[in-house]
């Protein structure tokens, strides 16, 4: 280790060891601040979700829908695919579709979905984004209740479902899903979380507190899912390795998926986030093997034992030591907890963090963490949302709308809640689900992108007070695809940031997978140290900040 | 032979479970015990939302008597108390603490009171001042363990870990036997980052703790942390979902007494049916079953007390209800096919056209138990061992091959599915499923007495000996240990 890192590291344990008690005893005034601004209306995006006209309390009317920012059509600006909603039953009317905008390169957008041949009109979940047939162009696979669809990225924005093609039109009720080459062998795989065996003849009738039809727990139904690993074969198509892989052992309530490798081996595992269930940790055995090993690992539930209503996760170095750590977002009354990644296994240090109170009032889904303020420290965005009416409300119109949250990276794993809350000046309650991080305007820093559960989509501009300044890094493979999984350090004077390279976290939603860190009050040369999947490494330095650069692998040092 | 069923497993989970959980059991929509039937506001817990908080109407009935009794008695502190006790009992915590508030206004010194209401808090999430009241409490009675306790778990769960572990320390003074102070002392060693030390109070509170699974799973993660997972590995899991000890109070007896809403019933039940009395479980599930004769899991729980009672007729007749509530419900499905499978075994001999006519039936429910529960590895168990009593030999191994697939943790499915791999010549099948079990699970006999005559074919000295040698320490007075080591003998191993 560097001595500078070991530094860095003493003085983190110090600091939580010391500060403990200050959380408590010493009230920290809250941070108060506006950083995010409403710019739907402005962005010309006119997306409303939908689920058609009824309501009829079924459990899948509460968990869609999500979302992508990627760039579809390769002019370096992130575009926006919104999943839809729909009756479940096909009653209504025609139903809506998901919806494909194209951004103009400054944070506004027209209305592709037609001209990019998109009618998909499903009950739609959530998304993932990767260059699957390794074409240059990124391709969008589409979870929903029922066949999932593969849509390929003729090169122009314009797409065509390829599933059945390809083997993936997998017929579950789908959730996150994630692009990652767990084998290693340079092409994208796929995996998809799958949530219940649900159809509209085994809802069974609930009741809120008071009384009123409400919706159901998932473990009413006890019908959880495997979820389902696909191979890339190389060719375009997919061979199911669900059950041969060992991932189809194991059943759960699946609503949310990260990985990377959590294990410290070197090779890629799987972390699934399960809803009333404890979560699965698939851990890459090698040879297409893989076994859940959550519980020892200190990730299935929480520290006192718990199986929490997982629904976001992140992995994501979030205290500062360079290892990446799992934090998930949980129902209202449950803490969003956070893993601290450990040397043998991960904790749950929530208690550390200074988020569990505030995160009990909320129910989270979509969370993603950026240095939106760009300190030099991670902050986290989380979307709330009820499933269930409770008292008392946030809004009367909307029951189960709640504020989001937005806990400011302090250092050291400790955080303060943004206020007022989610950072923006009006009251703004959502029924969040979905979530994507991205630079959507082209300005260098990082804007929020939200599905409102029945609700128009809402897109959050950044308008923090910066501590610091930028830069970005568009990770590339050496054929030019993004190099999803691989681990950026970012070194500046006594500064050390690590990311990973990934799109696929928060909940049924895809971000950008560029790395963006902000540089505090740092000084001196950037050094940057990329850790590719086979474990290679590769120096980039000298690179200004203010910019974005592509880090091609074999073009550094 | 019949597979113990986990329904009122099923009843914990859901008594226990979280506010909006809670909807889930609602077909009642009147659960409202469990932790997060909070109600809070972002400030904090809201008092005024307290008349919107439904309750169901055995609960209304003991609130009205005690309102009764506050109305003849404002003035008398004790009488608020009670209602406050009566509302803690069935999870409407804002009203308790509204009650136990009023009871601090008339009588501040009532620090029972105060130690409820700081208990209420922290339930509805107001964990500061949940701290500051136990913090007086603590002040008044320094030498109260259930104070000290509770201030200790607040102080963990705020962060404040050094005041935790003083706290903590106290308690295990006072109560030395106990596994409270203890189990405190080492989470608080645990959460800094000091998994040895933590290991001795943790061993400490085990064994002064027995049984208690919330002590288990702290230890197994204590033990994961320091590396040792094989011993870990059971401790987390069965830890998994265990409630919190707790220290009783004086006031603790009273409270138990209000305990009347569904959910408050429910548990009562099945600490009862676990505690060895299904009888009085069912006296109490009888009464839910008229007040909600809708509810799945009130059904499901007094058919599981019915067959703990040997009383297979309201059995199936509650289990059928169920099942024209909820046709997919695969507990239900699982529990007919026992109960027709154990018909079968009872009159196997004296009557086989009788059992086979049974063992239809119970393959007709465990197939609908496999359909609606296939992720279960026990209706796999269930239909496999149905199928080999039925002597479909070659689907009853698959289907516990299905069970072993998904994880049981059931010794007689390894032991049967070999015992049919080697009545069909499967025999290299069955030494490796033995072999697999043998690895996963070192506390089972059994399968080491099956996979003995396999090494001892082989000529396999060594593994013969090591599997002696494991079989005499989990059961060194066993019966057929001299035998063994007489064949090991005479076959030169």
């Amino acid at each position: 280790m560097h001595s500078s890192q070991l530094i860095c590291s003493l003085v983190t344990v110090l600091y939580v060891t010391s500060c403990s008690d200050s959380p408590s005893s010493t009230p920290v005034p809250k941070t108060q601040q506006i950083w995010f601004e409403e710019v739907r209306e402005a962005s010309g995006v006119d997306f409303v979700h939908s689920l058609g006209s009824k309501q009829r309390f079924w459990i899948p009317e509460v968990t869609g829908s999500g979302l992508a920012l990627f760039d579809a059509d390769g002019d370096q600006d992130l575009d926006m695919f919104l999943v839809q909603g729909a009756d479940l039953i096909g009653e209504g009317g025609p139903a809506s579709s998901d919806e494909l905008w194209l951004n103009h390169g400054d944070g506004t957008f027209t209305n592709a979905t037609e001209a990019a041949g998109i009618s998909e009109s499903s009950f739609g979940m959530g998304c993932a984004v990767g260059d699957y047939d390794g074409d240059g162009d990124l391709d969008l696979y589409v979870t929903n209740m029922g066949p999932n669809v593969l849509l390929r990225n003729r090169g122009d924005a314009t797409f065509e479902d390829v599933a059945k093609e390809a083997g993936v039109a997998h017929k579950s009720w789908g959730t996150s899903a994630a692009f990652l080459d767990y084998d290693g062998d340079g092409d994208l795989d796929l995996f998809v979380t799958n949530y219940l065996r649900w159809n509209s003849d085994s809802e069974v009738p609930c009741k809120s507190k008071l009384g009123s039809p409400d919706y159901c727990h998932p473990n009413n139904y006890d019908a959880p899912d495997a979820d389902a690993l696909f191979e890339n074969q190389g060719d375009g198509t997919f061979r199911d390795i669900s059950a041969s892989s060992g991932v189809a052992e194991v059943f759960g309530n699946g609503l949310g998926v990260a990985w990377g490798d959590m294990t410290g081996d070197g090779l890629i595992d799987i972390y699934v986030a399960n809803d009333g269930m404890a979560n699965q940790l698939w851990v890459n055995q090698g040879q297409g093997k893989f076994q859940d090993r959550a519980l020892l690992k200190g990730c299935a539930l929480s520290g006192e034992g718990k199986a929490e209503a997982g629904m976001g996760v992140i992995f994501e170095d979030l205290n500062g030591d360079l290892r990446p750590d799992l934090f998930v977002t949980h129902l209202r009354a449950e803490t969003n907890t956070f893993y601290s990644s450990g040397r043998r296994r991960f904790s749950d240090d929530t208690r550390k963090t200074g988020t569990a109170q505030a995160s009990t009032l909320v129910t989270g889904f979509g969370t993603g963490a950026a240095d939106f303020d760009q300190d030099g420290v991670l902050d986290i965005y989380v979307t709330n949302g009820r499933v269930g009416d409770a008292m008392p409300r946030f809004s009367d119109e909307r029951p189960l709308a709640e504020p989001d949250q937005v806990f400011v990276g302090t250092g050291g794993g400790v955080f303060e809640e943004l206020q007022p809350r989610g950072g923006i000046a009006n009251d703004f309650f959502s029924v969040g689900r979905g979530m994507a991080l991205g630079d959507i305007d082209g300005d260098g820093d990082i804007d929020v992108v939200l599905q409102d559960n029945s609700a128009s989509v809402r897109i959050l501009r950044n308008v923090a007070p910066k501590k610091g300044s930028w830069i970005m890094y568009d990770v590339r493979t050496a054929t030019g695809g993004q190099a999803l999984g691989a681990r950026v350090k970012l070194t500046q004077g006594d500064l050390v940031q690590a990311r990973q390279v990934q799109s696929a976290y928060s909940y049924c939603s895809s971000g950008d997978p560029r790395v963006h860190f902000g540089l505090g009050a740092g000084s001196g040369p950037l050094q940057v140290e990329v850790t590719w999947l086979d474990g290679t490494q590769e120096h980039f330095n000298g690179l200004a900040a203010e910019q974005v650069h592509q880090l091609i692998r074999g073009q550094g040092q | 032979m019949r597979v113990p069923n986990l329904l009122f497993l099923f009843a914990i989970l859901l008594a226990g479970c979280s506010d909006e959980s809670q909807q889930s059991t609602g077909t009642t929509g009147s659960s409202t015990a469990g932790e997060s039937s909070a109600r809070t506001t972002p400030g904090g817990v809201d008092e005024h939302s307290q008349q919107e908080e439904a309750l169901d109407p055995a609960v209304q009935e003991v609130i009205e008597r005690r309102l009764r009794t506050v109305t003849r008695n404002p003035s008398v502190s004790t009488t608020h108390r009670s209602l406050g006790l009566a509302y803690q009992a069935n999870g409407a915590w804002t009203r308790a603490i509204a009650a136990f508030r009023k009871t601090l206004e008339l009588n501040p010194k009532d620090h029972a009171a105060r130690l409820h209401l700081a208990v209420c808090l922290s339930l509805a999430g107001g964990n500061q001042e949940s701290i500051e009241h136990l913090e007086h409490v603590v002040k008044a009675q320094p030498d109260g363990p259930a104070g000290l306790y509770r201030l200790g778990v607040g102080y963990l769960k705020a962060g404040r870990f050094s005041e935790a572990r003083k706290r903590f320390l106290a308690v295990s003074t006072l109560m030395p036997d106990n596994p409270h102070g203890h189990l405190g002392l080492g989470e608080v060693a645990m959460e800094n980052g000091n998994a040895k030390a933590a290991l001795v109070h943790l061993e400490k509170a085990r064994t002064t703790g027995k049984g208690n699974e919330f002590v288990d799973f702290a230890l197994g993660q204590c033990l994961a942390e320091l590396g040792r997972e094989m011993e870990a590995m059971p401790l987390l899991s069965q830890g998994a979902d265990a409630a919190r000890p707790q220290i009783g109070d004086n006031l603790s007896h009273e409270m138990s007494r209000y305990g009347v809403s569904r959910s408050a019933l429910l548990g009562r039940a099945a600490d009862l049916h676990q505690g060895g009395d299904p009888a009085s479980a069912m006296g109490i599930l009888k009464r839910l079953a008229k007040d909600y004769p809708e509810d799945l899991v009130v059904l499901n729980n007094l058919a599981a007390a019915y067959m703990a009672l040997k009383r297979e007729d309201p059995a199936l007749t509650t289990l059928n209800q169920v099942l024209e509530i909820k046709s997919t419900q695969h507990s239900a499905w699982f529990n007919i096919s026992s109960i027709h499978f154990d018909r079968a075994i009872a009159v196997i001999e004296s009557n086989p056209p009788a059992a086979q006519s049974h063992l239809v039936k119970a393959l007709a429910a465990a197939d609908n138990a496999v359909r609606h529960g296939g992720h279960l590895a026990r209706m796999h168990t269930m239909r496999g061992k149905v199928l080999m009593m039925m002597n479909s030999r070659a689907e009853a191994i698959a289907e516990l091959g299905e069970s072993i697939r998904l994880g049981t943790n059931n010794e007689d499915v390894y032991l049967n599915s070999a015992k049919l791999m080697v009545a069909t010549q499967r025999h290299d099948e069955a030494f490796r499923l033995l072999l697999g079990a043998l690895q996963k699970h070192a506390d089972w006999l059994e399968v080491r007495f099956l996979c003995m005559p396999f090494f001892i074919n082989q000529k396999d000295t060594i593994n013969a000996r090591r599997l002696l040698h494991e079989i005499t320490n989990l059961a060194p007075n066993d019966k057929r240990l001299p035998p063994l080591r007489a064949l090991l003998t005479r076959n030169g191993l």
